[in-house]
């Protein structure tokens, strides 16, 4: 059973790793506490992979060997003989780190865990197991099959191994990895706060508007995207809970802080794309 | 509408602009807008190292300058004392009827109009390294700036094929507003060690396509002039929010921390 990678939860995140997992020639044990949600995860794996071929990025063939690789289950002894398990579970607390218990129970003393948590402290993840030292943070960016960008975050007690090891990992899966400390955000849903949160202030203070603002970040900036556009992507839900799970995290300091705009966008379920109507309508 | 310009292209047998300020903003403009049509005057304390062309013409002096021009543009961001300095000069020496084109990221055109004794003709544009080559400029007004001034100063701009982009006045205008606090994110992050630079530049390249990343723009930038509009945003706000990280202020002095943050 080398080199065989376990990944739980079969949401979006889970299936896009289990999918890198498996191109990149691993064998995969993809673990969810519904069976409904293994057969959604392998239909939406399945058409990745489809998408991937008519795009010429693989063949017919490598897709059956890919699919061949992932083995679903509803057992959570399956994953007892995995060398890493990929934890991509709801985001929170509670549920990671009983799952955390458990794998410290059930798999081999060699075994990391890695977490895709984007908001949660590895460090807190890490002492719910007596293997602080092979607990890491793997934080993939959604479509996890096919943004680049791996952030690996270290624990206090993270050991080098356990580093230099998933950092070979994530290279073999074909991502780019960076290495943050375990702080609020890592590096990404740090940095970008004041992205959002200025051009949100620029619209509160009636410095432009909404398409004006996109317009000059453009065309002024070269950003491929807007502010305004980039929320409605990502849904201004999720992007409102990150900026209070981050102002929270920093014990209320005023870089982070929400935009009023954002509550009463959240309020009024105007989502974004994925409500039809955001800052913009679609 | 058009009288004014025509007024001024009577006056003004060869189109001629007059160009101050900071010595990085100097030369990028230079080299940008600098066309055979126009005489580029540059005025400045020394010669800025730019591309010779014939029709750019440097002097240390304003008086060797022509006092009809049709465009002035002041690009001082790192000194609000020095923009008012240049203005006040500006404003002695050259013609009421010149288009003062002047840099409003680090302080608003209101404020440099009550330095001025013809506000009417001032427009603030979003002068900031590495943003000047790009498609777009954003202009500001005053409370007495006329409404021919905005437009002359648009189809300048227009004539370099950017569009522009009228905006309230305020600090740091939108993009370098929005820019340097992602920059001042960064060098928190930096001197938190929360990642080295190129793990940072990767981390938001990769992550959320940014065309380049915080550290190595703020490099392209110069730290002096993030930090000129960091500390503008603070005065002008009091939000704590805008204080520059202790880093950026490091950088923007000029300690040489090459090396040590290198991944």
């Amino acid at each position: 059973m080398a080199n065989v990678i376990g990944v739980i939860g079969a949401g979006t995140m889970g299936s896009g790793i289990a999918q890198v997992a498996a191109v990149a020639g691993y064998g995969v044990i993809l673990y969810d506490i519904e069976a409904a949600a293994l057969n959604r995860s392998i239909m939406q794996i399945e058409n990745n992979l489809t998408k991937a071929i008519e795009k010429n990025k693989l063949t017919i063939e490598e897709k059956e060997t890919a699919l061949a690789k992932i083995k679903t289950s509803v057992d959570f002894s399956q994953l007892k003989y995995c060398t890493t398990v990929i934890e991509a579970a709801a985001e929170r607390l509670d549920i990671k780190q009983g799952i955390f218990q458990r794998l410290d129970d059930l798999l081999s003393h060699e075994s990391i865990i890695a977490t895709n948590t984007s908001s949660l402290s590895v460090t807190v993840l890490g002492a719910a197991t007596r293997r602080p030292d092979r607990v890491i943070g793997m934080h993939f960016f959604n479509p996890a099959h096919i943004m680049k960008l791996v952030e690996l975050i270290k624990g206090i007690e993270t050991s080098q191994t356990t580093i230099s090891r998933i950092t070979s990992l994530t290279k073999e899966f074909g991502k780019t990895p960076v290495l943050a400390s375990d702080t609020p955000g890592f590096i990404v849903n740090r940095i970008a706060r004041p992205f959002y949160g200025e051009a949100l202030r620029l619209l509160g203070e009636g410095v432009a508007g909404v398409d004006e603002i996109d317009r000059i970040v453009k065309k002024s900036g070269g950003f491929k995207m807007g502010p305004f556009e980039l929320m409605d992507l990502i849904g201004i839900d999720i992007n409102f809970s990150v900026s209070k799970s981050v102002y929270e995290q920093f014990f209320h300091e005023p870089r982070y802080r929400p935009h009023p705009i954002q509550r009463q966008m959240v309020d009024a379920n105007l989502l974004g794309r994925k409500t039809g109507k955001g800052f913009y309508e679609y | 509408m058009g009288m004014a310009q025509k007024k001024r292209k009577t006056k003004t047998p060869e189109k001629s602009f007059l160009v101050c300020g900071d010595e990085p903003l100097l030369k990028a403009f230079c080299e940008h807008y600098s066309r055979a049509d126009v005489n580029m005057y540059i005025w400045h304390n020394k010669k800025p190292e730019v591309s010779k062309r014939s029709n750019l013409v440097y002097s240390r002096s304003l008086a060797r300058i022509p006092k009809n021009l049709i465009a002035i543009f002041e690009l001082t961001n790192t000194s609000p004392a020095q923009k008012i300095k240049n203005l006040e000069q500006i404003e002695k020496h050259c013609a009421k009827e010149s288009l003062i084109i002047s840099s409003s990221v680090s302080s608003t055109v209101t404020a440099q109009s009550a330095h001025v004794r013809y506000p009417q003709r001032i427009i603030g544009f979003s002068a900031f390294p590495t943003l000047l080559e790009n498609d777009l400029v954003e202009l500001s007004r005053g409370p007495l700036t006329q409404n021919d001034a905005l437009k002359a100063a648009g189809e300048i701009f227009f004539d370099y094929h950017k569009e522009v982009s009228l905006i309230d006045d305020r600090i740091g205008m939108v993009m370098p507003r929005i820019l340097c606090c992602l920059i001042n994110e960064a060098m928190f992050a930096l001197q938190e060690e929360v990642a080295s630079m190129g793990d940072i530049d990767t981390a938001m390249k990769l992550g959320t396509n940014y065309p380049q990343g915080p550290v190595e723009w703020g490099e392209q930038i110069g730290f002096d002039q993030v930090l000129a509009i960091m500390e503008a945003l603070h005065a002008d706000t009091g939000e704590d929010r805008y204080r520059p990280a202790p880093l950026l202020r490091k950088l923007a002095i000029g300690t040489d921390l090459s090396g040590r943050f290198l991944a």
